[in-house]
């Protein structure tokens, strides 16, 4: 028997494991194996790089002096601190919004999934584990 | 995606008073949605390994999950005799597993030990299983990857509200005498049948069967009882084990139902790299429910699978060695169930799974704050 084909099934969410560093050990291991035989997640990879690399070269903006004495002004005069929590969880609502990832296109990893369920149940452990020592092909 | 990364990063380009009341911002976000999944015992004890604190967790999600259900498996369960007698005995020998599936019948063969503490699988995943451990041999080395003892990972419901056993004199099995154990479901049909060691009760052959026929057998050819060295588990070099969830607590988009259809009863909830496993016993069966957001990309599939109808939804069902797994798209969640029963259950069951439901922009916004705060607390 052999593996389901790693080509089959793309990396999806977990490049951003990846590329966060939220990876490791064996599951690390196994997304570059993947990574390299398969060139469409490379391309994913890379684009990934890159955007992170021109966010967080932009410029930090400093916000303007004048404008603290104002804020605290406008605070006191309309309720206090309730207004800016209001502002607080509007703007981390639009920030969250705007951050929450689209929907990514994620093949089942049918291999690990078939080996997660089978370590899973508390049955004997020969019979039970032994179909998925066989090691699952998916393939035709 | 990317925006995620840059946000863990701490890399936002904004700096001052805009940092702080997107914080601040966060912090009411977090504790108006009361969602966060509080870390169970197990959790928060998983880098400590403290087995006795992962107990107590698996004791509150079985009670979350089976307030109509007894407390403890009903006695004579056959499984749990033959666990504990496998991971007792010292036994060396070759096991043939055979299956059937669309593409005809297979064979392949495996050589198993018990050391007494611990069973050795060698075979394409080379597998060691403990009375509290799963470990799979990767190429960099040995992960756990799964608690083994049945009381961290959840109960099983009673064996006679689905299922009768019976037993009698079995034939001689690799050159033993067993006694044969069957399992019927309450309307006769033959679902499994076990040839049990009469000295050991070492399961010495397993047959399950889907609508009467044999579809999987695995069986010693050889064993040796007693035989062996009394080596230890070997040392791990990762820990890939999955978090312990609390099923009650389990934020929206994800769902774990307390009961599916063909009798399964949810024993655990567990999560690993963002996929919530949902966990399911039948008492002689497990089905496991996968739960990963994103889009079905159907065009990556294997092509060995069969369309298949999940309610309003079009999924795809494979075999595999050891059962059925089933795969489908379902609101902004992509589900996969695999499971060791019949086909006809592993459908039903997937059927009777609540659809998913499209995210709301206020349920987008609480589920990327609950994201971000267990990336931040580590309670991935």
């Amino acid at each position: 028997m052999t593996g389901a084909d790693p080509r089959s099934a793309h990396l999806g969410d977990l490049l951003s494991a990846l590329v966060d560093g939220e990876m490791a050990g064996s599951h690390r291991q196994e997304a570059e194996d993947h990574l390299a035989g398969c060139p469409a997640c490379r391309d994913e990879l890379a684009a990934t790089f890159r955007v992170q690399a021109l966010v967080a070269g932009l410029p930090m903006l400093d916000p303007p002096s004048a404008l603290w004495p104002g804020a605290r002004a406008s605070g006191r005069r309309r309720g206090g601190p309730f207004v800016w929590v209001g502002a607080a969880a509007a703007a981390a609502a639009l920030t969250l919004l705007a951050a929450s990832p689209p929907q990514h296109h994620v093949t089942p990893q049918m291999a690990h999934l078939v080996q997660d369920h089978a370590t899973s149940s508390g049955n004997d452990p020969v019979t039970q584990l032994a179909p998925a020592v066989v090691q699952a092909s998916f393939r035709k | 995606m990317t925006a995620r990364s840059v946000t863990l990063d701490g890399a936002l380009p904004i700096d001052g008073l805009a940092c702080r009341v997107v914080m601040a911002g966060l912090l009411v976000l977090v504790l108006t949605s009361a969602a966060v999944p509080p870390a169970t015992a197990a959790s928060a004890s998983l880098t400590a390994g403290a087995p006795a604190s992962i107990t107590k967790a698996a004791a509150t999600v079985a009670g979350a999950a089976g307030a109509n259900q007894p407390a403890q498996s009903a006695p004579g369960n056959p499984l749990d005799a033959a666990r504990q007698a496998t991971e007792h005995t010292q036994f060396r020998g070759t096991l043939s597993v055979q299956w059937v599936d669309g593409r005809g019948q297979h064979r392949t063969q495996l050589d198993v030990r018990g050391t007494g503490t611990a069973v050795y699988l060698d075979g394409p995943k080379a597998m060691v299983a403990t009375p509290d451990e799963r470990l799979v041999l990767q190429s960099t080395g040995w992960s756990l990857v799964a608690v083994g003892d049945p009381s961290t990972i959840g109960l099983a419901p009673p064996m006679n509200g689905k299922y009768s056993v019976s037993s009698q004199p079995g034939p001689v099995v690799a050159g033993r005498p067993t006694t044969l154990v069957d399992i019927r479901t309450v309307l006769g049909t033959i679902d499994e049948r076990m040839y049990l060691d009469d000295s050991t009760g070492l399961v010495l052959r397993r047959e399950q069967f889907d609508g009467g026929a044999a579809v999987r057998v695995v069986a010693f050819t050889s064993i040796d009882i007693g035989a062996g060295s009394q080596e230890q588990a070997p040392m791990v070099r990762h820990d890939d084990r999955p978090h312990q969830l609390e099923p009650l607590a389990l934020a929206a988009p994800y769902r774990a139902p307390r009961q599916l259809a063909a009798g399964y009863v949810l024993v655990s909830v567990l999560r690993r790299q963002g996929v919530v496993q949902a966990v399911y016993s039948d008492a002689v069966h497990t089905l496991s429910v996968f739960e990963q957001g994103g889009a079905l990309d159907a065009g990556g599939l294997p092509g060995a699978g069969e369309m298949v109808a999940i309610g309003a939804e079009r999924g795809v069902r494979y075999s595999w060695p050891g059962g059925q797994l089933v795969t489908w798209q379902s609101g902004p969640l992509m589900y996969t169930a695999v499971g060791d029963g019949p086909v006809a259950d592993v459908l039903a069951v997937a059927k009777s799974f609540p659809a998913a439901k499209p995210l709301s922009a206020l349920q987008r916004v609480r589920l990327t704050s609950r994201r971000l705060l267990e990336d931040l607390t580590g309670r991935g």
